[in-house]
């Protein structure tokens, strides 16, 4: 305890910071638990690590898919595998995992560490305490992928310039692809969260979301008929429907795709809240 | 005030606590004790809210604790030590917990200092010592400056220094008109702390009394006698004592003759005393008294070094 100072003897008493009586005051709000959850995410340096990480992966990946597509032959029959403006933003995809990831450990770190019944006991109704995680996930994801998407679009149409077709933002559908782009990723990382409250351990919360965003679509794939026409309501298909701007005829409209994942959102966040109100801490 | 009524917890088949009733008052340090397992941090958690009771109710100042606006007014808790993300600075994680109810920065620098961990407040709680986290947590507990503080085990990983002072804190707390309540399976740290005792092992009430009280639970009291004429004394106290244990060839304990009587007596009879002490059996004693058939992971230990201590005592 060397590090220590010698402490006061008191317990720092009623009229000092906190009137007695003033209790009122104190009531604890929404907006209040958003701070509380924001102060949260920001002061763990993994996770601004982590975000920031994610941004200058989308950049390079957006980059990287726009030079290697460059000057790519449009194909016979013209339907769009060339997408200038969705190339740039395919960092949209990587990211989708690493956010759904950070959207998960938001609360399971806090069942690991046994901060949640801290947590709780600042906030026993416990809904606001997800509520607000899912408002700040989905804010800190929002924008880390509205910044980086930007970034990576203008240099990949950059890169494009010089060859085939590139996008400006514009041209038609083209600015709500970015949009899109950093939406997508935004509704996996609050999903992550939905997952992180339901099953509480950051292992097994990450294994569900990679299970639905990537082995489910190849299983679905495989087991064709029916199956193959409900892959497409699963968070990945639909989010690429979000983001493509030259679509396939076969493909989920954008808004259908937004619908999509806001349904699987809704039913996580009802899922989430029944979990987190019932069970023990 | 708490107020804990019919409180029942079954985890599966175990009964973790059962039909638990009592009362907590404010203005004196309640040790709320019992051995490992006897359903201490479960009542707590309870209390809190934080586990739902198979049956009965907690009422924390006649309410619910989960139907209080402002729940860190009400209550400051400590349940676990390590009850923080090891990535967070410690004014960091009191600021998230502050923000939740509107409770200032300045607030956060005052029991910062309060609990001596100032000068480290801005680095990562993971890096700290068990005592450290402690004085976090119980940081975090005095933040709201709460009528009522609940602290589990506060004392574990404390030095000598930080538990005197924690000491202090409780019996501060508790002269300001707080209601405490410090959980602790050692008698011997809050036989120092609390004039009220809440007793329980298995998950059951065991006792529920003061010190006092809990004191006079024990009879009879003996009295040592240490003399360089101890066989005389002896013969001298037989016809009334009830029992008397020889220890030494110079020492022996009476029970069933207090120590002014024996005192008169060999002042009487001209013999020299050395030592006459009435000993009264320890609260820690009464404790393990209490309790040893509620422990619910007995060590078999060889005992014999221990008689000095307690055999007499009972």
């Amino acid at each position: 305890m060397s590090a220590t100072s010698t402490p006061a003897t008191t317990s720092g008493s009623l009229d000092t910071a906190l009137p007695a009586g003033d209790v009122s005051a104190h009531n604890v709000t929404l907006v209040r638990v958003v701070r509380s959850e924001w102060i949260k995410l920001r002061s763990v340096r993994s996770t601004i690590v982590t975000l920031g990480l994610t941004a200058c992966a989308v950049v390079a990946f957006g980059v990287l898919v726009s030079m290697l597509s460059n000057g790519a032959p449009i194909a016979a029959d013209g339907e769009g595998i060339y997408d200038p403006a969705g190339n740039s933003l395919f960092g949209a995809i990587l990211a989708q995992v690493v956010l759904g990831a950070v959207g998960a450990l938001v609360i399971t770190s806090e069942y690991s560490t046994g901060l949640i019944r801290t947590t709780l006991t600042a906030v026993p109704r416990r809904l606001p305490v997800l509520w607000a995680k899912m408002i700040v996930v989905a804010a800190a994801s929002f924008a880390t992928m509205v910044a980086s998407l930007l970034v990576a679009f203008f240099v990949g149409q950059a890169v494009y310039s010089g060859g085939g077709p590139s996008a400006s933002l514009s041209d038609p559908g083209v600015l709500r692809a970015v949009l899109a782009a950093a939406l997508f990723p935004t509704t996996i990382a609050v999903m992550g969260v939905g997952f992180g409250a339901l099953v509480r351990h950051t292992a097994a919360a990450i294994g569900i979301l990679v299970a639905v965003l990537f082995v489910m679509p190849t299983l679905f794939d495989t087991l064709g008929g029916v199956w193959d026409d409900a892959s497409k309501y699963l968070p990945s298909e639909a989010g690429q429907a979000m983001i493509t701007v030259v679509k396939d005829s076969g493909d989920m409209s954008p808004t259908t795709g937004l619908l999509v994942l806001l349904g699987w959102i809704g039913a996580l966040l009802a899922a989430g809240m029944i979990a987190l109100k019932r069970r023990d801490a | 005030m708490i107020q804990v009524t019919n409180l029942t917890k079954h985890y599966g088949r175990h009964v973790a606590v059962d039909d638990l009733s009592f009362t907590v008052e404010p203005g004196v340090v309640t040790g709320f004790l019992g051995p490992n397992g006897a359903g201490k941090s479960t009542t707590m958690r309870m209390i809190l809210g934080l586990d739902k009771p198979t049956e009965g109710q907690a009422l924390l100042n006649g309410k619910p604790f989960a139907e209080h606006r402002a729940p860190l007014r009400e209550i400051g808790a400590l349940l676990d030590a390590k009850g923080n993300h090891p990535g967070r600075p410690a004014r960091e994680h009191l600021s998230a917990l502050a923000a939740t109810t509107g409770i200032s920065k300045r607030r956060v620098a005052e029991v910062l200092d309060i609990v001596g961990l100032s000068e480290v407040a801005d680095r990562r709680s993971g890096g700290f010592s068990l005592g450290m986290a402690q004085r976090l947590g119980i940081a975090s507990a005095l933040l709201g400056d709460p009528h009522t503080v609940m602290l589990d085990e506060p004392v574990n990983g404390l030095d000598p220094e930080g538990i005197l002072w924690i000491r202090n804190l409780l019996k501060s707390l508790a002269a300001e008109g707080r209601t405490v309540l410090v959980s602790s399976h050692l008698m011997s740290e809050m036989a120092l702390t609390a004039e009220h005792f809440i007793i329980v092992g298995r998950g059951r009430l065991i006792a529920d009394m003061s010190g006092a009280e809990l004191t006079a639970l024990t009879q009879p009291t003996s009295v040592r006698v240490r003399s360089p004429h101890a066989g005389q004394l002896r013969d001298l106290l037989a016809g009334d004592a009830t029992d008397i244990v020889i220890r030494d060839h110079d020492l022996f304990d009476v029970v069933g003759v207090d120590a002014d009587d024996i005192g008169a007596r060999a002042w009487s009879a001209n013999l020299q005393l050395q030592e006459l002490t009435p000993a009264r059996a320890s609260l820690e004693d009464i404790f393990m008294d209490l309790t040893k058939d509620a422990v619910e992971y007995h060590g078999v230990t060889d005992s014999t070094n221990n008689t000095h201590e307690t055999e007499y005592a009972r």
